[in-house]
């Protein structure tokens, strides 16, 4: 198993947010969570990200365990997140925040590289490199996100809601960008409310619902499975 | 006669205001990078003064390498300072910084009294003995070479934090701390080094204070409350504002001590204060980063 | 604990704090003794702003104050006795307060901070000039003391220390009792949760704005009392007493008694009034320690001595009904 998360519990002072959740990810696939608001799916990825410190359990990527560790370390290890909500830098330039996004990298010529593979690939953010990220639109605004989180050369992706807030046209460009990655060889981790979305493109999936992993399978299946199409599928 | 007055104490007062720029751009920067408060950074400006003051006294350094020491020393300090007494409370509710830094304030400035004691000390630069005239007004070379150093360490750290890697770092952690996080930015690393360039910039002013009147371990008070005062005019983290919310303290100080009454020079500024306040009582929220 | 066990321990604090002047007879421990009371309350009441509803007030020694200049006016000008000035004084101070609230409150952390701060040198600005009413740095003597009272046939005269500290010792019981049933009212409720995350307590319909003006008001109005009682204890007062030094003193005390609780503070006070006394043998260093010891509270007990020994017994709790 590429990622593995055992019994993760987490919270915020007297709050618990996450209940013994085990998840796993195999190499080069798309997982997604989820669930509705509340659920304690953006817990979960800042539990990955170092951010937040679990209170016990363990994660396991790629061979070592990484819970307890620095954010930047793990970023390092090759785990990289784009954020519930983009945040951006909003006085910084996009092509700043892609640099940014690429300091854990010491090669410079391989920050040169992925920049210019950045632009290729996002040509909305070429044309605006110079430009201010908080003057760009939400959804140029996600495109920057997700190019910043690669800039890092990550080996697992998570993505957090990157469908909220933007026009259905716009979810599809997200939806294949997503699906480039993975074919790219990187995997990934997509928590979403959206879950039509989510769970057409996932291999496997879990629903969470108050910090409780109440169900998962295969993507497919779950897009068939009663219980989740009354709850989340609006079905 | 009265104009070459004012024009005198327009002056002192540029020079004044930009020293005070100095210790509030650092303040501005801690605050906008760490979200701390530090009531001792009056401190760091005294500690740097007597550390410019032994240079020149005892170690015979000239002025600026003086100044030079100074700055490394309290920047050394001020980066061990982030670590041990700030550090451990990072993130933790604002009251927390203030009383920690209102102890360690109380420590350092008497720590300072019993070590050094209260008489008052000059650094002598060798430069005031050069003077001229200009229409009238009268000018050091002492306070011209402090006013040229002051413009280029406001300029170094404008530069610093525009375009080097850890001046971005510094921006983005104060725009946005767990997007920073998630990029793979060692936050840790650039609290140490804002609390190091803070307390550089703050031990710069205080040597340059030194040679222009004089050093003593009670001059903290004074300038951690000014220094407040100066970043929620000019708001935090915005760089021109905090410049020019600093001369306008030192100018209003200058004048104030030059035409009204030097005994209550240190009021002039709180009193701009209260009328801000009294007038604008909403008006003095912080700006953006 | 149980039930108890508690109530066997208060009964015997009770025991202890009633016959205390008994044990210490000295003029200089009952001094003490009482101006820890009038911390007591004073830390209390900012304990319900700063510790339940999170509003960092560095202007409490400008109710404190306000408190103390109207009893001292209302007796040395007008002949009012105590007992009625005691119950003006804290309506002034609580109106004062409100208003400061109204008009402060809507800012928050540091800028909140700050402001309050100049507030209080704005008050003590004030005290200081505003010679006509209040005498200037001058300050105002001859305050009387309270007008005896007939409690059971006796006649009491507040002529000594003993009297004012069981005076005392009423008025921080009684202020502990009435704070202590805001807290856990709903309304208390309503604080805590302006104070753990604002933006979310407004979210759910909580008015944060009123809840965090009422704790402002309702401290602000104990401090003004504490200030009459104060008043009327030194029998003199100046604008010297009441600076951000004091504000600043009595949120230390909030703080290293534990600031989330109503006990706590109370123990920072007598904790904070005590200490000082042992220390001034150490002279110089006296302030240097106090600055080092505040340091190491704020990192190693940033819940206070009571609160850090209230978690203490909690886990203990917790683990030994675990294993047992």
């Amino acid at each position: 198993m590429f990622l593995k998360v055992q019994d993760l519990c987490a919270g915020y002072g007297r709050i618990q947010a996450l209940h013994n959740v085990s998840i796993e990810a195999e190499k080069g696939s798309i997982v997604t969570l989820i669930g509705s608001n509340g659920a304690g799916k953006s817990t979960f990825m800042m539990c990955l990200s170092g951010v937040l410190r679990p209170t016990s359990g363990t994660i396991e990527f790629d061979g070592r365990f990484i819970h307890g560790l620095h954010p930047e370390k793990i970023v390092a290890a090759g785990l990289s997140q784009c954020p519930e909500g983009r945040r951006v830098w909003p006085k910084m330039t996009v092509k700043e925040n892609l640099e940014m996004g690429g300091i854990s990298v010491k090669d410079p010529g391989v920050v040169s590289e992925r920049l210019d593979m950045a632009f290729s690939n996002f040509p909305i953010l070429a044309e605006r490199r110079n430009q201010l990220a908080g003057s760009l639109s939400g959804g140029e605004q996600q495109m920057l996100a997700i190019a910043r989180a690669l800039m890092s050369g990550p080996k697992l992706l998570l993505l957090d809601e990157p469908s909220l807030g933007l026009a259905p046209i716009i979810v599809e460009k997200v939806v294949e960008i997503i699906k480039k990655i993975r074919d790219g060889g990187t995997t990934v981790i997509l928590v979403e409310q959206n879950a039509f979305m989510a769970l057409s493109i996932a291999d496997y999936a879990y629903v969470l619902e108050t910090g409780h992993v109440v169900l998962s399978g295969k993507g497919s299946d779950l897009l068939k499975d009663d219980s989740v199409r009354k709850s989340y599928l609006g079905v | 006669m009265m104009l070459t007055v004012f024009l005198q104490q327009t002056l002192n007062g540029i020079i004044l205001g930009c020293i005070y720029a100095l210790i509030a751009l650092g303040l501005s920067l801690i605050f906008g990078i760490l979200e701390t408060a530090n009531f001792a950074h009056g401190e760091f400006y005294m500690i740097g003064a007597f550390i410019g003051f032994f240079s020149t006294s005892l170690l015979g350094l000239p002025f600026f390498i003086s100044i030079l020491v100074a700055m490394a020393g309290m920047g050394l300090l001020g980066a061990v300072i982030e670590r041990v007494v700030f550090r451990p409370i990072v993130g933790k509710p604002l009251i927390n910084s203030m009383l920690l830094s209102f102890g360690l304030s109380t420590a350092l400035a008497n720590l300072a009294l019993f070590l050094f004691k209260p008489d008052p000390r000059k650094i002598e630069s060798g430069l005031s003995e050069f003077h001229f005239d200009v229409c009238g007004i009268f000018m050091t070379a002492e306070r011209l070479s402090i006013l040229v150093l002051c413009v280029v360490l406001v300029c170094l750290l404008s530069w610093f934090i525009q375009y080097t890697k850890t001046g971005k770092s510094m921006r983005a952690i104060a725009q946005d701390r767990t997007a920073a996080e998630l990029a793979g930015i060692n936050v840790r690393r650039i609290y140490s080094v804002t609390f190091a360039i803070s307390g550089a910039l703050a031990a710069a002013a205080g040597t340059m204070v030194g040679a222009m009147f004089y050093v003593q371990p009670d001059m903290g008070l004074a300038v951690t409350l000014k220094s407040f005062i100066i970043i929620t005019l000019g708001g935090i983290g915005q760089i021109k504002g905090v410049i020019f919310a600093a001369i306008l303290i030192g100018l209003v100080e200058s004048l104030g001590g030059g035409f009204i009454s030097y005994a209550y020079k240190d009021a002039y500024p709180f009193i701009l204060m209260l009328l801000l306040f009294i007038l604008k009582p909403e008006g003095l929220a912080g700006g953006g980063k | 604990m149980n039930k108890t066990a508690k109530l066997g321990i208060i009964s015997a604090a009770a025991v202890l704090f009633l016959i205390l002047p008994h044990l210490f007879t000295m003029d200089y421990y009952l001094h003490i003794f009482v101006m820890s009371e009038i911390y007591a309350v004073l830390a209390m009441s900012l304990a319900l702003i700063v510790g339940f509803s999170g509003q960092v007030s560095m202007g409490h020694a400008a109710f404190y104050g306000v408190g103390a200049y109207v009893s001292a006016i209302l007796s040395t000008r007008l002949g009012m006795s105590f007992w009625v000035n005691f119950w003006i004084s804290g309506l002034a101070a609580g109106l004062i307060s409100y208003l400061t609230g109204r008009l402060v409150l809507r800012l928050r952390g540091h800028v909140l901070a700050i402001t309050t701060a100049f507030f209080c040198v704005l008050v003590n600005v004030i005290m200081v000039n505003w010679i006509p009413v209040t005498n200037g740095p001058m300050g105002i003597v001859g305050i009387p003391r309270p007008t005896p009272i007939n409690l059971f046939g006796l006649k009491i005269a507040f002529e000594t220390r003993m009297h004012y500290y069981y005076l005392g010792l009423l008025f921080v019981v009684a202020s502990a009792w009435f704070l202590y049933r805001i807290t856990t009212s709903r309304l208390g409720d309503n604080l805590i949760g302006v104070r753990e995350n604002e933006e979310l307590a407004k979210s759910l319909g909580i008015d944060t704005m009123k809840n965090k003006v009422f704790a402002f008001t309702v401290g602000g109005a104990f401090a003004g009392l504490a200030g009459s009682f104060y008043a009327h204890y030194i029998l003199f007062i100046s604008p010297v007493t009441f600076t951000i030094g004091e504000s600043i003193n009595v949120l230390v005390m909030v703080i290293f008694g534990g600031m989330s609780t109503l006990l706590g503070p109370v123990f920072g006070a007598i904790l904070l009034s005590i200490l000082p006394e042992f220390l001034r043998m150490a002279g110089a260093l006296r302030l240097i320690i106090y600055g080092v010891s505040l340091i190491c509270f704020i990192i190693w007990l940033p819940q206070g001595v009571w609160g850090s020994l209230k978690n203490w017994w909690i886990n203990k709790k917790n683990s030994d009904s675990a294993a047992g």
